[in-house]
């Protein structure tokens, strides 16, 4: 038995939206794991110890003239990012700290989470590297990735010709 | 009275951590990109209710290359007892991360009680 599957359901790391069919023979394994995620739900585990690790959620968009990320870090302050770039990637890393004035204390609820972080997003065109420019704010990190001039040309149109 | 809710908007369930200290409970809410005059925390009988709005200002005309979230309304309620003075609830917000100190009512607050050597 793979010790994944001990892991109640709702806890694993990421949610993957995969449409469950209902099937009316559903399987005897869904059954236990069903259990088993009950099971875990009902028992008075300290919340802390069932802490997920902390991964920022990122967006990312563009337009003609630059590249615009934007990373969800609540509670980091703009000397705990780090924000680094190479020929074609940009990295964000970090670390999210627990506010020393909760670690003493009995824990009802442990959702939010803690830890260090690196997100590495790769660059699908040259940037302008001296005109990047980050802000953080509301525990939000913006990065403007302006395009150089050359990728911002590289656009090509290609005409779609009717088949005789 | 029912809340007018906005539909445009993703309702989001922000990630939260409650501590009991001795006097008082700490709950801490990760907002992420909240404006911090959109931040309300109400007590309506015996809710407790935060909602917030992420303003992520994205711009227009602007193509999606990865998109892990999206501009939401935070909203978390909970029920909260006659344990709690509701009169002196402290709120904070800073880097995205609202806390709100809230006193124990003052028949739960710990008390010491002085022993006389006789």
């Amino acid at each position: 038995m793979i010790i994944r599957d001990l892991i109640p359901k709702k806890f694993s790391k990421k949610e993957v939206p995969v449409r469950r069919v209902d099937d009316p023979f559903r399987s005897f394994i869904d059954e236990v794991h069903d259990m088993f995620d009950r099971f875990f739900s009902d028992l008075a585990v300290a919340p802390s110890l069932l802490r997920t690790e902390f991964t920022p959620r990122i967006d990312f968009v563009e337009n003609d003239k630059e590249y615009v990320l934007k990373a969800e870090l609540p509670g980091l302050s703009e000397k705990d990012i780090d924000v680094s770039m190479d020929e074609d990637s940009i990295t964000i890393s970090g670390e999210k700290r627990e506010e020393k004035e909760e670690q003493r204390g009995d824990y009802y609820y442990a959702e939010r989470s803690f830890g260090s972080f690196r997100r590495v997003i790769p660059l699908p065109a040259d940037i302008d590297k001296d005109n990047v420019k980050a802000t953080f704010k509301n525990g939000l990190l913006t990065v403007h990735l302006p395009k150089s001039r050359e990728a911002q040309k590289e656009v090509k149109k290609i005409t779609v010709e009717t088949e005789k | 009275m029912a809340e007018v809710v906005k539909h445009e908007l993703k309702t989001v369930t922000p990630a939260i951590d409650i501590i009991e200290k001795e006097n008082h409970y700490i709950m801490i809410a990760d907002l992420p990109g909240a404006r911090e005059d959109s931040i309300d925390v109400t007590i309506n009988r015996d809710i407790l209710t935060i909602t917030a709005e992420a303003d992520f200002d994205i711009p227009e005309k602007m193509t999606e290359i990865y998109a892990e979230y999206k501009p939401c309304r935070y909203h978390r309620t909970f029920r909260v007892l006659d344990e709690i003075d509701r009169d002196n609830i402290k709120a904070s917000y800073q880097n995205g991360v609202l806390s709100l100190v809230i006193p124990k009512a003052d028949h739960l607050k710990v008390k010491k009680i002085a022993i006389e050597a006789k």
